[in-house]
């Protein structure tokens, strides 16, 4: 079973491409050692930002001189510094993830993007937290910017398995609590869910300052439901089972898969969150490779 | 509201199909774990309705199309009470159709037999596929055209447009009992007789058991009599045409007696009746002043023929609207020469007081002058002459007073008669009855015993023969007072005479010519082989009766050699319908047979002679259509035999049978459009409702539509929604 072998989760396509494309913040981020990104605090390390007037309690170490000497004003040099991000990659491990038409669940999917995207994070020197749930927060491997934690990043995905039912806002509330501070949240998850809680978590990490991606992993059975014949579908996290025959409601159906999509996109726009659509009949490297050369060019403007 | 083949209603039990085909389709449910359900509640929510009315109307028009399936099978149709169309019928059918001569009659454009076939063809056109009718001709005898029902209407128009005029008589009994006992056996809730005639009064004969059989009938055979024709019409017929009492003789005149009838409403006058011998032209002509109405009248016109063999005469007058009996026919034998040798068994030397003197005179009835000429050539001879086989080469041998044969001469006397030849007997008092009762080879010859001679009771001085109520071929021309009397013959002394029981063959059974008037026979004759013998009672001289030099004496023995002859026997004369079959020398076995059949030029080639055990037969059977017919053997120019089929008299009256009497009957079904003669104005009491149009064809259309309509809405249905 791949689930069970923890150097599966690890795309070497997708790896490859992501090393490529980099994991590069978005927003800046709030480091805790110099990195690749850049920092939101300006203050007095490599490189000149802007002058502001001086105030009291201002360090008077940071006081421009030679503009005191030239002009007898009172200013600050104020230098942006780059920084390191922590990336903390929220998986939802709940039973509607055990779902799969294919050859894989979406559980197995939301894992190797989420391994590919941890390992592509310590890669750069970056650091990741994982945090996995269903209806609270079932596990949480903390910060770590160590490569070689990569190995224990996967084993705990692993070991891992769904079993309960989503609460994704409390999912949410409980990183936006615990990260203090600011950096990139990864919510992976196919979103079956409240969706007002959702969009409550999002608003929290938001104001958290927390830049979000949201990877909506969906099979492609559950984007185009193509049954035919006389159906039971049994449904998981104690949904209510239902006998029907799909083609008399395939086409309500997909409309209101669309739509839900739509206000969860909607939700994300609302927030400043990334919404990203993970098929799961589409090869991981595709998912993300993709998502990461459109980054690419949004934080290259 | 009916059905034709209930039995297919339980075809409605397979309503229950589409449903069992659900319930048996559930096992192949398809089992999913899912993650997405909220959005097919929703679905299901928000569809449920309009999925759930969706399987239902499917539900219902595949029950409905499966029940208007077994609805078609069981065939619908509509009880009605209005005209029964042949088209609604589900049930079989038989058409007789009247095709006796009087359907002949024309009223000026088309006969009353193209009538008739016209209403048939509009039955047939209002039949629907899916019906069947049997097609039978009626007269006096019944042919069948289509025995059995068929549905091939093709077949059925066709044949009644062929269908033949016949000649014969009108009797309708005979064609309704074969179609009901067609009809009775086979399946199905009614069955239909429909029965074209011009209700003539002949065809009723057998009114009462036509009433019983469609009483006995009546629930699931429905009978409709469709009428053609006038009430009656005018017409006037040859209805007889006799030789009178002479023999058919090269040279001799032949008397006829052609007798005319007029069956119309007012007296015909001036009546011309015309004679001709075969192909000729008229050989005698005469003129009937007047006929009344309901009356006939006999005109005696008088032929010869040149040439010895079979021949046929032909009476005729003017042509009317029913020409088929405007013209008669009979077939005769016309002999070149007879010869009859009298035996007297005494001999005497004056001619006049010999037992053969009377006879040889009365058999050549002619000057002395004219005798060579005469076709009946007489000899005489005693009996110990008939030990020579020459006996043969005569036509006639007379004994007279003969006392005993002997057994030689028994011996020839009956190869003769077996041979065909004929032997009239005249006992005397020299007859020794022992020898006639008991010997073993001329004993077999005898109609009856011989008993010995004795006298009429003291009180009687003669005995006197029957002077009415003569039966016999022989003697029935004495019926008529003009002919006179045989009662005027008076006997003295007399054998009386035991008539022998009849054998097996009952054509051979010895029959009464005459009796005397306290009812003992007088005469007796019977058929022995191919030859006859005749027993009178008394002698034929004059010493025991006065029969010798009785008035008919002469015709007698003219009677008695036409009849030994065949000539008068009417055995060449034969109804319409009925075979014609003569026995032929065997030589002509296998040969080609062909006919000349009345009004024809050419002849047809109809088969060949039939072999016998003793001789050859040539037989001919289709005799529809009156007048002589000439048969010939390989390519002999000469007929080998000639007969003439002549129509029943009767059938020439036209009157239709009083519509009182065969109104019931009318009555009993339903009438059928367009035959006002048949449509009561009221139903009768015995009327029942019959199954009209059927229905299967508009409940097909639905069917159809219903399937087109499923097969479409399914399809929009199992579109994704």
């Amino acid at each position: 079973m791949a689930d069970s072998d923890p150097q599966s989760y690890l795309d070497p396509v997708a790896i490859s491409r992501g090393e490529n494309l980099g994991i590069l913040a978005r927003k800046v981020v709030e480091g805790y050692r110099v990195g690749e990104h850049r920092s939101p605090f300006k203050g007095f390390a490599i490189e000149f930002a802007q002058h502001r007037e001086y105030t009291v309690g201002d360090d008077p170490r940071h006081l421009d001189w030679k503009v005191l000497g030239r002009t007898d004003r009172y200013y600050i040099k104020q230098y942006e510094q780059d920084t390191n991000f922590v990336v903390q990659l929220l998986l939802d491990g709940s039973e509607s993830m055990n779902y799969g038409g294919g050859k894989i669940t979406k559980l197995h999917y939301a894992k190797s993007l989420a391994a590919c995207l941890a390992y592509l994070v310590l890669l750069q020197r970056d650091a990741v937290a994982v945090s996995l749930f269903d209806s609270e927060t079932r596990e949480y491997i903390p910060r770590t910017d160590n490569l070689g934690k990569i190995h224990h990043i996967m084993n705990r995905l692993a070991a891992f398995e769904a079993t309960q039912k989503t609460s994704l806002g409390a999912a949410m509330a409980d990183i936006a609590r615990i990260a203090k501070a600011r950096g990139i949240i990864v919510v992976l998850s196919d979103l079956f869910d409240d969706e007002e809680g959702f969009e409550r978590g999002l608003q929290q990490l938001r104001f958290g300052g927390h830049e979000v991606i949201v990877f909506h992993v969906l099979d492609p059975d559950e984007l185009e439901f193509p049954f035919k014949g006389r159906i039971e579908f049994i449904g998981l996290e104690g949904a209510a089972t239902l006998e029907t025959s799909p083609a008399d409601i395939r086409k309500s159906y997909l409309k209101e898969m669309d739509a839900m999509r739509q206000r969860m996109r909607a939700a994300c726009d609302r927030t400043g969150s990334h919404y990203v659509l993970a098929n799961t009949g589409q090869a991981l490297a595709e998912t993300l490779s993709g998502y990461l050369v459109f980054r690419h060019k949004v934080t290259a403007r | 509201m009916t059905f034709l083949n209930p039995a297919m209603l339980f075809g409605l039990l397979a309503v229950s199909l589409p449903v069992a085909i659900h319930l048996l389709s559930k096992p192949r449910l398809r089992r999913i774990k899912w993650a997405a359900n909220r959005f097919l509640l929703s679905s299901v929510q928000k569809n449920r309705r309009r999925i759930q009315a969706e399987d239902i109307l499917l539900l219902v028009l595949r029950a409905l199309l499966v029940a208007l399936l077994a609805l078609i099978f069981a065939r619908p149709a509509f009880l009605t009470d209005a005209a029964p169309q042949i088209g609604g019928l589900a049930a079989p059918a038989v058409i007789l159709l009247d095709n006796s001569m009087s359907m002949g009659q024309s009223d000026g454009v088309q006969t009353r037999f193209d009538q008739a076939k016209a209403m048939v063809d509009d039955l047939l056109s209002r039949m629907s596929s899916g019906s069947s009718g049997a097609l039978y001709l009626v007269s006096d005898h019944v042919k069948a055209l289509i025995p059995k029902p068929t549905q091939d209407l093709a077949i059925l128009r066709r044949s009644v447009d062929q269908a033949p005029l016949t000649d014969g008589g009108s009797d309708l009994y005979p064609g309704l009992k074969m179609a009901v006992d067609l009809l009775k056996p086979l399946p199905g809730t009614h069955r239909e007789i429909f029965v074209l005639t011009d209700s003539q009064m002949a065809a009723w004969r057998e009114l009462g058991k036509i009433r019983d059989l469609q009483d006995q009938n009546k629930k699931d055979i429905a009978m409709h009599f469709l009428i053609v024709g006038e009430k009656g019409e005018d017409n006037l017929a040859v209805s007889g045409l006799q030789v009178s009492g002479t023999v058919a003789a090269v040279n001799q005149p032949l008397r006829c007696a052609v007798t005319v009838s007029n069956w119309g409403h007012g007296a015909v006058q001036n009546v011309p009746v015309k004679l001709a011998a075969d192909d000729a032209p008229p050989e005698d002509e005469g003129m009937i002043d007047s006929i009344e109405p309901g009356a006939s009248k006999i005109i005696t016109l008088v032929a010869r023929f040149r040439d010895p063999g079979y021949h046929s005469l032909t009476a005729s007058i003017p042509g009317d609207r029913l020409p088929a009996d405007n013209q008669r026919s009979t077939a005769l034998l016309v002999l070149d020469q007879i010869r009859a040798l009298v035996v007297e068994g005494t001999t005497n030397p004056d001619p006049s007081e010999r037992d053969g003197f009377f006879l040889s005179h009365a058999l050549v009835p002619v000057s002395p002058d004219q005798a060579a000429q005469y076709y009946v050539k007489v000899a005489t001879a005693q009996p110990n002459e008939l030990e020579n086989s020459t006996i043969n080469q005569n036509e006639l041998i007379f004994l007279s007073n003969v006392a005993q044969l002997t057994p030689r001469s028994a011996q020839n006397l009956r190869d003769y008669v077996s041979h065909g030849g004929a032997l009239i007997v005249f006992p005397g008092p020299a007859t020794d009855v022992n020898f006639y009762n008991n010997d073993p080879i001329f004993s077999i010859l005898l109609p009856a015993k011989l008993g010995p001679a004795q006298e009429p009771p003291a009180a009687q001085k003669f005995l006197g023969w029957q002077s009415k109520g003569y039966e016999h071929p022989l003697t029935t021309l004495w019926n008529k007072p003009e002919s006179g009397t045989l009662g005027g013959v008076r006997v003295t002394k007399y054998l009386p005479l035991t008539l022998k029981p009849a054998p097996a063959d009952a054509a051979a059974a010895p029959q009464i010519v005459v009796k005397y008037a306290d009812g003992e026979p007088a005469v007796a004759e019977q058929t022995v082989g191919k030859g006859r013998v005749v027993l009178f009672s008394s002698s034929a001289t004059t010493e025991w009766t006065t029969l010798p030099i009785h008035p008919s004496f002469v015709p007698l023995l003219i009677r008695i050699i036409s009849y030994v002859t065949n000539g008068l026997g009417g055995s060449l004369d034969i109804a319409p319908g009925q075979p014609f079959a003569t026995p032929v020398d065997s030589e002509y076995a296998g040969k080609e047979l062909s006919v000349l059949r009345p009004g024809e030029k050419k002849h047809r080639i109809v088969g060949e002679i039939e072999s016998g055990e003793q001789s050859a037969f040539l037989r001919y059977g289709d005799t529809e259509q009156a007048g002589p017919y000439q048969l010939f053997i390989g390519d002999d120019p000469k007929p080998k035999a000639v007969f003439a089929v002549q129509s029943d008299p009767e059938e020439s009256n036209l009157a239709q049978e009083p519509k009182a009497d065969i109104e019931p009957l009318l009555n009993a079904a339903a009438p059928v459009a367009g035959t006002e003669e048949s449509a009561p104005e009221k139903p009768a009491a015995g009327h029942h409702r019959v199954p009209g149009q059927e229905l299967w064809f508009p409940l097909a259309i639905a069917a159809l539509v219903l399937a087109l309509v499923e097969t479409a809405l399914a399809h929009r249905f199992s579109q994704a929604k």
